[in-house]
């Protein structure tokens, strides 16, 4: 009996203190953090969930890195990098269509788009302040434009996502214009709830502003060769007076005077304290640009991209000038040291001139964006410096191009010359009248100086229709032998990456790959 | 007699539970006492038991049958006993038959007993049941440990190559390395929950790494659904069951382990020095119209012998030789254990200690093991605990980058070392231009290491409630911490790269797994019907938590101090934690008559927290029937040579949560808004923005495998030859698995878990052992033989495939996994003429671009052009045929065992051959193998022409250099002369003059000595890189060639 009472005890005993008989022993909720129903409750969380729609745009294979990258395909930049692969895909040699430079821009894009999906689904619920909610969905719009706005023209015909996604989710691919026609359909509806530039102040400044709507929706026209929408659209820009541009050409690419009077919209970023790379989505992630370490000089940089030595000789002006404040007759446009370092270059860099470093006078490197001003030691990915994607110039030598298109020429030609003589740059003013083509390779010129190594140039020679003619190619391998393997119809696209088309078969891959 | 069955009963029941090998004792064999009649008084008996050699057995429990006496053997195999008239004295040690003596009228027994004939008349632990061998209908198969660990091994696992059959294990040479093993195939489309569970004292565990392998008693794998399926969702891929040793009655004893062994690199490659390295990399930047001397940051000066070249003849680096060194290994072990009898009490203990340091065959790769076990046990009564407990310190350094293929690129004109770059080692330069990084610098600059604490134990207390019925609870831990740091000093190791900063990161954290069970056991004979009922009840518990740093810019003078607050620059901060737990409710029950038909049942109920409380339960169960037609009385007449002949079949079905990803998988079905996808605002702030990120997986429900096995066990020629043979099928429904879902969803952060389709399994296996002893000479042999086939038979979407694989393989409908799926390759093209004879229907030239010289591959769509859409599946990672074959003999104090492994039917993708063979890079060349030329008309080898040249030739050397082509894949078949080992036991004239000496064996045993393969790369017992790229060979540590000699002393 004594021992069945033990066994009674002993069976209570150890069920209770091993098992516990915890009823909620299977209801575990992660204390990480909130799901998506405790979240979008509130009108911090509205801002928040916008933030992280800009923070799409900062990411390693946008802006970072694979965008300078495919951007770089064009005939300003080169490679000479080791790592062949990477060499090869600047010179339009893609075996692998899932190479990581386009296939993870791909991705990051969808990324970001994913993240605007969820904040155009969730913010409308939300109980908040109408003005601000209208603003941040307009903002959200902006964001998706700007991912589908390169899609379009970097991949062409790929899948439309519009809604939330989950995991069942399929999209139908659509075709270029109607990627186009999404990207329009978004900026239309952005564009009369967000604020002017010049309203944002303090840490607002440098978000979407009406300014940056109108501008990519007029690049978009110039794309489809609108050119009155798109010129109406710079005219109102311009008529806004909330931009201007500054004093000096170096303002523009530095952590110094960002969000300038000449921005119009720019992708943000800071020097963060550890040098970790390659932004990810945590608390000590960077929040630094990538691309400083791949765009410069060997030793200090990757030295993975370079730009052709035509550039170099392209900054030599026919036109007679004057340095700002001076006297003395110079015939180099001031850009080109301040967009190429080469040994033509005086300058010092990381605190050494050219020929100290030892690098080969007969190569050439970007400079742009690197930290060479302010720093002795190699760059990594600590750069703060803002990727300016947009900027007044621009806008400026845009409503040239298109009021030239137009036929008025003489309209033209003063935007031109603000360009030319602000006052750092200071270049005689284009005088006189030109014929439509004349004036055409005038702008495209000052725009090869202006825009130099800021990938600007891909989107140029795509609109000025260089890579849709033998002509075309024939003038672009001129300059850069790569084109030598462009493949007329194939090569103006990249390929879809080849993961997509194995996981749903409803997507087609671009012709030719 | 009716009386002694319930009495012996009590004493064993508990005895039983904690599985000691007693339970032939119950009842069936109770018959052969009743044979003779007492003709002796009580009194002592004493006598001496051998084994097969003639040598004492220390160790050996005998027990007065149906009595509560009993003793152990001492050293020298001989004991005492205070037996009643009319006793019958049991005898048995584990590894032997257990032999029941009548006493009559003698005083003294000597019994020699003999080594188990393979696997018959013991017993087995088959899930929480403790069964009689014979009437088990199941498919069970149990390692013979003391064959097996002839050869010491670092994890029991790789003791179980080719030894099970149905069990693959794939591992690496790598200190430290836990080989993945499979029992019948790959049965989940996910990647982490393949494996099988380990169940070691009662105590659930997927890692068996660090378990010493000298404290194994015993192990047993459960492959069928009817053995598995009181595991519930845990028994889809097996069950390893792992019994530690304890400690038993009798003279107390100590032994001694030690051995120490080195390891080398199976083969070298046979690579040019660097004089042929030049004038190959010259070719083949002429080839490519590059100009080797001014070539930008390309450039190769250094291998221009003539004029503008600087090649400097006094650097030729054999970098195999810098990289590869004689590994080490070592070990060393002492056991003491002992235990008492008495009247109402017994106890046991066993402690153990142990030491393993294996050191790489490249500097660098280290691991040290200590390890301390403690198991006890005590009986008072109707009470019994046990306790069994490891503790296990780890200290390791883990290997960087992919140092074997560096190894082969890297140029030999590169010194190892080099004080003008930063950190001191030689690398390309634009002068050299190379992108391979140097391996010998790639394991000094980084050190990443682990520091690990592992409590894995268990706690059982039995009380025998009546004779016929035991209350068990189980509460098992398994805790575990871990502090790992990796330690980069400033410098650069390939050419092109900048220097990286100096830093720390620390990444500290624990795990612990908590398991209450609760069980009670009925088991009761009635006439011929034995009945044997298990009910539980048990719930799970797994948390883990970490935490990380980081600090950068550390002074490197007058050396590193790595400690993060001595570094300049402080910043990452970061950890997290989850928890998952379990409950379930379980039974299995055994059932025979007259140990003839034999029926088993078990199921079990899992709730898991890793599903929506909708999802959230499962129900699992097996049943199994046994024929043993030998025992038929019309069997025996006609067949009397069989002395054993079972049929068994079995049917049942599995689960599985195996989830891991994003928290440990612990959260999948909820979509969690990650709070940091932080952006910089206009006054460069850094700002939180929050997001959702990865995809959820809301609707995820339980995985289950069915399987189906028939079976047969056969012994013949009293009992010397046996066969144990079994067909299955196995079928995976909703796979769970991490799904590549459309990268335009946007996801991020892992592929996202979904049932995923169907999968089959299906196999033969055959196992065959003879086993003679002759006077001074035994010998014997076992043969495995597993064969296994594998396909996807359903997928969730239309047109799904699996991709992963590196590229180079695809997993889809009706193929196995990640069959390998490329570009096939077709030779040489021997002229211009042959390049443009070569057309599609159509008329188009294929491969206009190409010259004499370049590769030629198979426009398999006929579009005229090579491209993704040419790639056809061509060939299985997965062995269709695994054989092994141990041999062993034994005579007078020596004893010799063979071992002989081999796979076969599959292909392995040599990602080293691609590095060497692309020439688009200047890498290393392999001094056998030239490539095409005029004067060379290779058929297989393409010339040499460097990338990045003009036109045709950039595309023709990105053609050549194409990585998604047959040209790399290559027969990955191979039969391996495993093991080697041979042993000598000094005879006991010698050893006897020592006093408390027991036995002392000295071996030697040679590990992977002789590898028969057409594969080329270093191993090709390569575990590959990925669930979907098992046969990606991406240069893994290769297997090593062990030699090891050692020493066993018991006192």
């Amino acid at each position: 009996m004594k021992s069945h009472k033990l066994t009674t005890l002993l069976l209570a005993g150890s069920l209770l203190v091993a098992t516990g008989c915890q009823k909620d022993l299977l209801d575990k909720t992660n204390p990480n953090g909130p799901s998506t129903a405790q979240f979008w409750k509130t009108s911090d969380d509205a801002v928040k969930g916008v933030y992280a729609c800009y923070s799409g745009l900062q990411q390693y294979a946008v802006y970072g890195h694979s965008w300078q990258f495919m951007a770089a395909r064009s005939d300003e930049s080169y490679s000479q990098s080791p790592f062949v692969e990477l060499a090869n895909f600047t010179r339009f040699i893609t075996p692998d269509n899932n190479f990581f430079i386009s296939s993870f821009a791909w991705n990051d894009y969808y990324r970001t788009i994913f993240r605007t999906n969820q904040a155009l689904t969730n913010i409308p619920a939300i109980t908040m302040d109408a003005g601000l909610k209208a603003r941040l969905l307009a903002e959200a719009r902006f964001i998706r434009a700007i991912s589908y706005f390169d899609l379009a023209y970097f991949f062409g015909r790929v899948p439309l996502v519009t809604t939330e996604s989950t995991v069942g989710l399929r999209a139908k691919q659509g075709t270029q214009a109607e990627v186009e026609a999404q990207v329009i359909a978004d900026l239309l509806a952005a564009i009369p709830d967000l604020p002017l530039a010049r309203a944002y102040s303090g840490p607002d400044r440098g978000r979407a502003s009406k300014g940056a709507a109108q501008t990519l929706l007029a690049r978009v026209y110039m794309h489809q060769k609108k050119y009155s929408e798109a010129s109406a659209l710079f005219t109102t820009i311009i008529g806004s007076n909330q931009y201007a541009l500054t004093d000096s050409y170096l303002d523009n690419f530095t952590e110094a005077n960002e969000n300038n009077s000449e921005s119009i919209f720019e992708i943000q970023y800071t020097a963060s304290v550890l040098d970790v790379g390659q932004g990810q989505d945590n608390a000590s992630a960077s929040e630094a640009y990538d691309r400083p370490n791949f765009f410069g000089p060997p030793g200090v940089t990757y030295a993975d991209v370079q730009p052709r030595r035509w550039l170099l000789t392209a900054y030599t002006d026919s036109t007679v000038n004057f340095a700002s404040g001076s006297t003395t007759k110079h015939l180099i446009d001031p850009r080109r040291d301040i967009s190429i370092i080469s040994v033509l270059n005086p300058d010092r860099f990381y605190g050494k001139t050219f020929t100290e470093w030892g690098w080969n006078p007969n190569q050439q490197y970007w400079r742009k964006y690197l930290n060479d001003r302010t720093r002795t030691t190699a760059e990594n990915f600590t750069s703060g410096i803002n990727y300016r994607l947009m900027r007044y110039a621009d806008v400026l030598l845009m409503q040239a191009e298109a009021l030239t298109e137009l036929g008025q020429s003489a309209a033209a030609l003063p935007l031109v010359n603000l360009v030319r003589q602000r006052p750092s740059v200071n270049l005689a003013p284009l005088t006189g009248t030109y014929a439509q083509d004349g004036l055409r390779q005038l702008i495209r010129t000052e725009r090869a100086r202006e825009f130099a190594g800021e990938g600007t140039r891909w989107y140029d020679i795509l609109r000025w229709g260089l890579m849709d003619t033998q002509a075309g190619i024939d003038e672009l391998k001129a300059r850069d032998t790569d084109f030598t393997n462009f493949r007329l119809g194939v090569s103006k696209l990249l390929p879809i990456p080849q993961r997509d088309i194995d996981i749903d078969p409803g997507v087609t891959q671009n012709p030719g790959y | 007699m009716r009386k002694s069955v319930p009495k012996m009963q009590r004493l064993l029941l508990p005895a039983a539970l904690s599985c000691l090998p007693l339970q032939p004792l119950l009842a069936h064999t109770a018959a052969a006492a009743e044979m003779r009649e007492a003709t002796r008084a009580a009194g002592p008996v004493t006598g001496r038991i051998v084994d097969e050699k003639g040598q004492g057995l220390p160790g050996v429990n005998v027990l007065v049958k149906g009595g509560n006496v009993g003793t152990a053997t001492n050293a020298d195999g001989r004991y005492t006993i205070e037996a009643p008239a009319g006793a019958t004295l049991v005898f048995s040690y584990i590894g032997y038959t257990s032999q029941e003596v009548v006493v009559g009228d003698r005083s003294t027994v000597d019994v020699a007993l003999a080594p188990d004939a393979r696997s018959l008349g013991d017993v087995v632990v088959v899930g929480y049941l403790t069964e009689n061998r014979q009437n088990v209908s199941s498919s069970v198969a149990s390692l013979d440990v003391k064959e097996a660990t002839k050869t010491p091994v670092p994890t029991v696992t790789q003791a179980l190559q080719g030894r099970i059959a149905g069990v693959t294990v794939q591992g690496t040479g790598g200190p430290g390395d836990a080989p993945a093993i499979t029992i019948r195939g790959i049965g989940t489309l996910g990647n982490a929950s393949s494996g099988p569970l380990y169940v070691i004292d009662g105590l659930w565990s997927d890692n068996i790494r660090d378990l010493n392998p000298n404290d194994i008693e015993s192990l047993t794998v459960l492959k069928d659904a009817s053995s598995t399926a009181v595991y519930g969702s845990r028994g889809a891929n097996g069950v390893v069951q792992v019994i530690t040793k304890k400690g038993r009655a009798g003279v107390p004893s100590i032994s001694l382990n030690g051995y120490i062994g080195f390891d080398q690199v199976r083969k070298r490659y046979n690579l040019t020095n660097a004089s042929e390295w030049a004038d190959r990399a010259v070719i083949a930047y002429r080839n490519a119209g590059l100009d080797p001397l001014n070539n930008g940051q390309n450039s190769l000066a250094g291998a221009v012998k003539g004029a503008g070249g600087s090649f400097d003849p006094s650097v030729d680096t054999d970098w195999q030789k810098e990289f590869f060194q004689t590994g080490r290994r070592e070990n060393y072990n002492i056991t003491f254990s002992g235990g008492s009898t008495g009247d109402k009490t017994a106890a046991n203990y066993l402690i153990s200690g142990d030491y393993f340091h294996q050191q790489g065959i490249v500097k660098g790769p280290d691991f040290k093991r200590y390890s301390l076990r403690l198991n006890s046990g005590l009986t008072k009564g109707r009470f019994r605990f046990q306790e069994n407990a490891q503790f296990t310190h780890l200290d390791v350094t883990l290997l960087n980058g992919a140092p074997f293929i560096d190894v082969l690129t890297i140029i030999p004109s590169i010194p190892v070392y080099d004080p003008a770059n930063e950190g001191g080692f030689g690398t390309g330069s634009t002068r050299l231009n190379t992108f391979a990084t140097n391996p010998v610098g790639a394991q000094q600059l980084l050190r990443r290491t682990q520091a690990d604490n592992r409590l894995a134990g268990n706690i059982t207390a039995d009380f025998s409630i009546f004779d016929f019925l035991t209350y068990r609870l189980n509460a098992a831990l398994d805790g575990h911490t871990y502090s790992n740091a990796d330690a980069q000093q400033a410098g650069i190791l390939r050419q092109n790269t900048r220097i990286n900063t100096s830093s720390l990161s620390e990444f500290l954290g624990y795990d612990v797994f908590l398991m209450a069970e609760n069980t009670l056991n009925f088991t009761k004979a009635f006439g011929d019907n034995h009945v044997n009922v298990l009910v539980g009840y048990s719930e799970q518990r797994y948390r883990q938590h970490n935490v990380n740093a980081q600090a950068q810019d550390f002074t490197s003078q007058p050396q590193y101090y790595f400690e993060l607050s001595a570094g300049a620059k402080t910043g990452v901060v970061g950890g997290g934690s989850f928890e998952n737990t379990k409950r379930s409710f379980f039974t299995q029950a055994t059932y025979d008559y007259k140990n003839r038909y034999l029926v088993s049942v078990s199921g079990r109920r899992d709730g898991s927290s890793k599903f929506a409380p909708q999802n959230r339960w499962g129900n699992f169960g097996a049943a199994s029937l046994g024929y043993r037609i030998s025992e038929e009385e019309f069997f025996k007449n006609a067949l009397p040579a069989v002395n054993n002949l079972k049929l068994r079949a079995s049917y049942g079905l599995l689960g599985n949560d195996g989830l891991f990803g994003s928290f440990g998988g612990s959260y999948l079905p909820t979509p969690f808004v990650n709070q940091n996808v932080n952006y910089v605002n206009g006054a460069g702030v850094i700002v939180n923005g929050s997001s959702q990120t990865l995809l959820s997986s809301p609707d995820i429900q339980w995985e289950e495998r069915l399987t189906k096995d028939v079976g047969l066990d056969l012994a013949l020629l009293n009992n010397r030859l046996t066969l144990s043979a079994d067909y299955y099928i196995s079928e995976t429904r909703k796979a769970l698995a991490p799904v590549q879902v459309p990268t335009y969803l946007g996801n991020f952060g892992g592929d996202v878990f979904q049932n995923a389709g169907n999968l089959e399994n299906r196999g033969f296996e055959l196992a065959l052992g003879y086993h003679e002893s002759k006077n001074d000479f035994t010998y014997g042999a076992d043969f495995t033989l597993t064969t296994l086939k594998n396909r996807i038979t359903s997928v969730p979407t239309q047109g799904q495939t699996f991709g992963g694989g590196e590229g180079v393989t695809r997993s889809q409908l009706g193929t196995s996994l990640g069959e390998f799926y490329l570009i096939q390759f077709d030779g040489i093209f021997q002229s211009k003429d042959e390049v443009n004879a070569y057309r599609n229907a159509a008329g188009t030239v294929i491969q206009p671009y190409a010259s004499a010289g370049d590769v030629r591959y198979v426009d398999a769509n006929g579009d005229g052009r090579i491209d993704n859409a040419d790639r056809v599946f061509a060939g299985k990672a997965l062995p269709s045929l695994q054989l092994g074959l141990n041999l062993n003999a034994a005579y007078k104090g020596f004893d010799l065992s063979v071992f002989l492994q081999s796979v076969s039917g599959n292909k392995i993708y040599n990602n080293a051959k691609l590095a060497l063979q692309s020439y688009n890079g200047p890498n290393n060349y392999e001094a056998d193998v030239q490539p095409w030329s005029s004067t060379n008309p290779s058929t297989t080898t393409p010339r040499l022409l460097q990338g990045g040249g003009l036109g045709d030739l950039g595309l023709a050397a990105a053609s050549n250099a194409m990585f998604n082509t047959t040209r790399w894949l290559e027969d990955g078949s191979y039969l391996r002369l495993k093991n080697v080992s041979l042993g000598y036991t000094i005879p006991k004239g010698i050893t006897n003059r020592v006093p408390s000496l027991g036995a002392v064996r000295v071996y030697v045993t040679g590990t992977n000595l002789l590898t028969f393969t057409k594969y080329s790369g270093y191993d090709p017992e390569t575990p590959g890189t990925g669930f979907y790229s098992r046969g990606v060979d991406n240069s893994s540590y290769p297997n090593v060639r062990t030699v090891i000699g050692g020493v066993q002393v018991n006192f």
